[in-house]
């Protein structure tokens, strides 16, 4: 069995002993009641001028809307968990026991990242699968897009959460959670604006063409759920994009965690 | 080749100068005490051995390499000072990840894990959780896992420091074991009649410097108690 192996198992033991965990499953359920109440609506009528109209395109918006939503959900979900889950470690002295073996810091730090990521997306799993199910058997869409959208909220909660980790080594758990709001929400708007083809110009911009795409890679994907012409994004690029920041994330986080300097 | 050495090490944390010009060697199959007052830079020269922090100048090597490289950390045990460990997991679990990271095999991990935990007195709190225990019972385990592997070097930063005179007595026992075996000891302590009972060999640290390193009957004079010559060295 490999070090690294024996570490992530020992961190997801850790992450799913959390007592976020609970509340997490309590929120899980929730919500999947409440798409079960929401999808289970009949489509709406309407008639204009006693002419009854087809809402074209509603039952695939509020589904690409209602899965988006929850994989930024499952990208915030992983930088909250990976924001203190090497630091705890760290700051109780656990990790100091472990990196006196022949464990390397890149191997220790991907290991509690992995362990992080493991409830985040466990969650995730249980949430996009059950919503998809819900909104694409009702409103008899296909599943196969929701598998990209799946993809890409893997290497978003990749991309943040080792983010999130390379952060708390300098700085203490709530500002790091704020920031990894603030982050995702700021290029969710930004890549809202980009997709709605408003050109928000100045840093917006550059964020919506060269930082991460997280809400845009989630929704590329679901374009097919909408009519042809609503939306124009390539799910190729962005894709790639988010692979790219994937890897410069896990890179930050190995090369700041090796320069890190270790209490005994 | 020395299992640990250090050669012109000094270690600045800003302005403050923890460790100057230090050369310190301990030979493979020795036991050398590292004393020192209170802020004299013995816990940062162990951190320098595991890797945990980088020398401003000079090199530290394990068995000839950089503590950095986890290949020289292989058959290392180690027990901090401040030992802390995750109260949720159980001492059975602890031992096996820690032998696991010490690359035992997992039958062999197995063996091992069970035979040390019955000689540092643990076996039947195999199940216990960590946080339940008592700071001597932690101190235990602690033991338990810095001997698991066998390491060929042992570092030990207060290793008596919370347990009860038998447990002293036990840990004094557990490090005479590991000697015979030819393991490299470096003790890092404040008490000096443990020192002198389990080391040959001294280095007495102060204000980041080496006051004195050698032999027993090198730095303790003729006659001369260990507490005599700690305050010689150390008031200079």
């Amino acid at each position: 069995m490999s070090v690294g192996y024996t570490l992530a198992v020992d961190a997801l033991r850790d992450a799913l002993g959390r007592r976020i965990v609970p509340v997490l499953v309590v929120i899980c359920i929730l919500s999947i009641m409440t798409l079960d109440s929401c999808t289970s609506c009949a489509p709406p009528q309407i008639e204009v001028n006693g002419a009854p109209q087809t809402l074209e395109g509603l039952p695939g918006g509020m589904g690409l809307i209602t899965v988006v939503v929850l994989g930024l959900w499952v990208i915030i979900l992983a930088g909250v968990l990976s924001a203190d889950h090497l630091r705890n470690t760290l700051e109780e002295g656990y990790a100091s026991l472990a990196l006196a073996r022949p464990v390397s810091r890149t191997s220790y730090a991907f290991a509690r990242l992995a362990g992080s990521l493991g409830v985040a997306l466990g969650v995730g799993a249980l949430l996009l699968c059950a919503a998809s199910y819900l909104v694409a058997a009702r409103a008899g869409l296909p599943l196969g897009p929701v598998l990209g959208c799946a993809l890409a909220c893997v290497l978003g909660a990749i991309t943040v959460g080792a983010l999130s980790m390379t952060l708390s080594l300098h700085l203490p758990r709530l500002p790091s959670v704020l920031l990894v709001f603030a982050s995702v929400g700021v290029i969710t708007l930004a890549n809202v604006l980009g997709a709605t083809r408003v050109d928000p110009g100045g840093w917006l911009s550059a964020i919506d063409h060269w930082g991460p795409p997280l809400a845009a890679g989630l929704a590329a994907p679901l374009q097919d759920w909408l009519p042809p012409g609503y939306t124009q994004l390539e799910s190729g690029p962005l894709f790639l994009r988010l692979l790219l920041w994937s890897a410069i994330a896990l890179f930050q986080l190995g090369f700041e965690f090796r320069r890190l300097e270790i209490r005994g | 080749m020395p299992a640990v050495e250090l050669s012109g090490v000094t270690k600045r944390y800003g302005v403050r100068q923890a460790l100057c010009d230090v050369n310190l060697s301990v030979e493979q199959g020795s036991a050398l005490g590292l004393l020192g007052p209170n802020g004299a830079g013995k816990t940062t020269a162990l951190r320098l051995m595991l890797g945990f922090a980088r020398p401003t100048r000079g090199q530290v090597r394990l068995h000839g390499r950089d503590p950095a490289d986890p290949e020289a950390r292989r058959g290392l045990g180690y027990l901090p000072e401040r030992l802390s460990l995750p109260p949720h997991m159980r001492v059975h679990d602890l031992l096996v990840l820690h032998g696991q990271l010490a690359g035992l095999e997992s039958a062999e991990c197995q063996r091992q894990v069970e035979a040390t935990m019955s000689r540092m007195g643990v076996a039947d709190r195999a199940q216990d959780r960590l946080g339940d225990l008592s700071k001597g019972l932690r101190q235990r385990v602690g033991f338990a896992q810095a001997f698991l592997g066998p390491p060929q070097l042992l570092l030990l930063d207060e290793p008596t420091s919370g347990l009860d005179p038998i447990g002293i007595r036990d840990a004094r026992e557990w490090i005479g074991e590991a000697r015979e075996r030819g393991c490299t000891i470096l003790i890092s302590s404040h008490i000096l009649s443990e020192v002198e009972r389990t080391c040959d060999r001294l280095a007495i640290l102060h204000e980041g410097l080496v006051r004195a390193s050698g032999r027993f009957s090198e730095v303790v004079g003729e006659g001369e108690s260990l507490e005599d010559a700690f305050v010689r060295w150390v008031r200079g």
